[in-house]
């Protein structure tokens, strides 16, 4: 534990080399205007959309998991960097830069908007230091409101009707490449030495402090970092959409981003970027009744199983384990079948609604069953999914 | 006379704030919990004074509704304070017990996850519209100059809050319960060591904050006769605002915060800032949480190792 703050941080087995992740990144981002010149026109509008979505959806998420994955602080204002990211954004991309070549206008928008969010950041991060828990979550959440209100009222852009005409610059190659790097970055931040402390930080602060490490520091850098990715999540969609309304940067924009990094799993990259893409899709899909009828069968089914391996672990045997395993799914069950059956029309007014309940759903049923999210800490990677292929095969 | 008239409407407010504060502090008190879904039980009141209202036959001022015997009013309000301290008994043995011994910050998250299924269920349920509240108090002016006035149903919120936050002082401070109630708050362990059941207690807890919210919702319906499902979500923040800046955990503190809070709000929107009114509650919980995060009336607690 003392050696930690102290020793440089030694390249790790697992950390990719710098020659390495250069020659990877254009190699990427080749490939990435490759598929947007020759792939992506292929698809249709409406996907296309869907696509760029969860790819803001992943950096949002990816990044909000350094705060409260990776350094076990509790953000809930993390749609409101991300809005001051989207604003100043696209205040320089319409006002300041528009007379620049247009790639170069976005990544200076983009960088102003990280700085910007970055700052924000920082003053956020500071009362963090006096602050753990459920108070911090509090106060993030509160910073998120005020920087609502403040747009709300700036006449410069737009006020509370909102901020229009921001130029079109986001494009697939964009939005994933800025995933790619996010992923990227916050992956060696991660695994770096600045990481360890971080997650020193999470698993004890009082033992981190005591070993050395200034955890005021790490917390606000974390913070810090954070927030950029944020700001710029939200430069890419300002200039997606065309668009910046403040209510779409409130606390429930913030749930929607926790909701991901909670069910892809606290401290988990990979895990939050999947759930985020998944969620993207999942509200989709929620859009008509049938969907709504299939995702909440899927989520009984994954939560009975969830709850036979929680049973197998507090051991209720025989005829009465068996109901105290099912009570709830089968319950669930009939309830979502009268619903479908008799409400159809009922639900199908309603529908507005289902996302978030369903949202509300999945925090309360993972807290329940699996409070660590889908993978926990774990990581997917390629070598990993080969590695338990070739377990099964043996 | 301006500054008599905002005074009076802030401590209107004020007491309504107090009332939902109350919740927060006293669930805090033996749960360290912030129980988010308390502004959404607020609602889920003012809803249930809704129909328990219109079930009395009392009908909304544009329907031409009279108001109506005090019974009913009295009818109205024991069915909200008890239909609510049912549901939050129901929240806290669904949701929050299983996860007595789970870290804090889980039992957050499922605070925030009950807030959220609590407001768009009540959208499923009741429909996203503002509805209008029925009349139950006569709408008359008690005092009435030519700047200033103080209605009936003023008087009426000022009183009933007070009236129940004096049962509630006496409650905590003269009764068993109210005893095996702090004794929780203070340590949970050593209370049930010394013969506590103090599941039962915390239910009871519960179910108390959320009969006083929502007794500080029908008030509320009354002031302001339109409700909605999301109505809960601001006022239960500024709520808990409060009970941060009296000090969490502390009764007499929430009701200072409560009051504090809407002073603080009027005073913002006399100065003609009242679009940031929903701002300066969040900017006085980050300064207290940086000068003082005990709050006004709290003692601060030292973190052990």
């Amino acid at each position: 534990m003392v050696e930690m703050s102290h020793a440089k941080p030694k390249p790790q087995a697992a950390s990719l080399g710098w020659l390495y992740q250069i020659i990877l990144s254009i190699f990427v981002i080749g490939c990435l205007f490759v598929i947007e010149q020759k792939l992506f026109p292929l698809l249709n509008g409406y996907y296309q959309i869907i696509c760029i979505n969860a790819g803001i959806a992943i950096i949002l998420a990816v990044s909000l998991n350094l705060i409260n994955g990776i350094t076990g602080q509790f953000s809930l204002g993390h749609a409101g960097f991300m809005a001051i990211g989207a604003y100043t954004c696209a205040y320089f991309t319409k006002e300041v830069g528009k007379d620049i070549l247009d790639p170069v206008n976005l990544l200076l928008g983009l960088g102003v908007g990280a700085v910007c969010a970055g700052i924000a950041g920082f003053l956020v991060g500071m009362p963090s230091l006096r602050l753990r828990g459920d108070y911090l979550a509090i106060v993030t959440l509160g910073f998120n409101q005020i920087i609502v209100s403040v747009i709300r009222n700036l006449k410069i852009v737009g006020e509370a009707s909102g901020y229009v005409g921001i130029p079109k610059l986001t494009s697939f190659a964009w939005v994933f490449g800025m995933v790619f790097f996010c992923i990227l970055t916050i992956k060696n931040l991660a695994s770096s030495g600045l990481g360890r402390s971080m997650r020193a930080v999470r698993d004890d602060e009082i033992a981190a402090e005591a070993a050395g490490i200034n955890t005021t520091q790490i917390k606000v850098m974390a913070f810090v970092f954070s927030a950029m990715w944020a700001g710029v999540a939200g430069g890419l969609q300002a200039n997606f959409i065309q668009y910046a309304n403040p209510n779409d940067f409130t606390f429930l924009k913030s749930v929607e981003i926790v909701v991901s990094v909670v069910l892809g799993g606290l401290g988990s990259i990979t895990g939050s970027a999947l759930a985020a893409a998944g969620l993207k899709v999942l509200e989709e899909i929620l859009r008509e009744v049938p969907g709504v009828f299939w995702t909440s069968i899927v989520l009984i089914a994954l939560a009975t199983y969830w709850g036979y391996i929680a049973n197998q672990v507090q051991i209720k045997r025989g005829i009465s384990g068996i109901i105290a395993w099912l009570r709830t799914p089968v319950i669930s069950l009939i309830f979502v079948f009268c619903l479908y059956y008799f409400a159809f029309d009922w639900l199908s007014e309603r529908k507005g609604s289902l996302r978030y309940i369903l949202y509300s759903i999945i925090l309360i049923v993972l807290m329940l069953l699996r409070p660590q999210g889908l993978l926990g800490r774990g990581e997917w990677s390629l070598g990993g999914i080969k590695r338990r292929f070739n377990k099964v095969s043996d | 006379m301006e500054y008599l008239q905002q005074f009076a409407n802030a401590l209107t407010q004020g007491s309504i704030y107090a009332l939902i504060a109350l919740g927060y502090t006293m669930v805090y008190g033996v749960l360290r919990l912030i129980n988010f879904a308390h502004g959404d039980v607020y609602m889920l009141g003012a809803f249930i004074g809704l129909f328990t209202s219109r079930l009395c036959g009392a009908a909304t001022l544009a329907q031409g509704g009279k108001p109506v015997p005090i019974w009913m009013t009295v009818l109205v309000f024991v069915g909200a304070m008890l239909g609510s301290a049912l549901i939050g008994m129901l929240i806290e043995r669904l949701a929050y017990r299983p996860l007595r011994q789970a870290p804090r910050l889980t039992a957050l998250i499922t605070a925030i996850g009950l807030s959220l299924l609590l407001e768009y269920g009540g959208q499923m349920a009741f429909s996203p519209d503002p509805q209008g509240f029925p009349t139950l108090l006569p709408e008359k002016n008690i005092i009435q100059t030519t700047d200033f006035s103080i209605s009936l149903v003023q008087v009426f919120i000022v009183l009933a809050a007070l009236l129940l936050m004096i049962g509630l002082q006496i409650l905590v401070n003269k009764t068993k319960v109210g005893r095996a109630m702090r004794a929780v708050s203070l340590d949970r362990a050593a209370a049930s060591l010394m013969g506590i059941n103090t599941d039962h207690i915390i239910a009871f807890t519960f179910a108390l904050g959320s009969a006083l919210a929502a007794a500080a919702g029908v008030l509320n319906s009354i002031y302001q006769p339109s409700i909605d499902p999301l109505m809960g979500i601001n006022v239960g923040l500024k709520a808990f605002v409060a009970a941060v800046l009296g000090g969490i955990g502390n009764i007499p503190g929430a009701v200072l915060g409560g009051l504090l809070m809407a002073f603080a709000e009027t005073a913002t929107s006399m100065v003609g800032l009242s679009q940031y009114r929903d701002a300066v509650a969040f900017g006085i919980l980050i300064l207290v949480l940086i000068v003082r995060p005990a709050g006004i009336l709290g003692r601060s607690v030292a973190e052990k190792v």
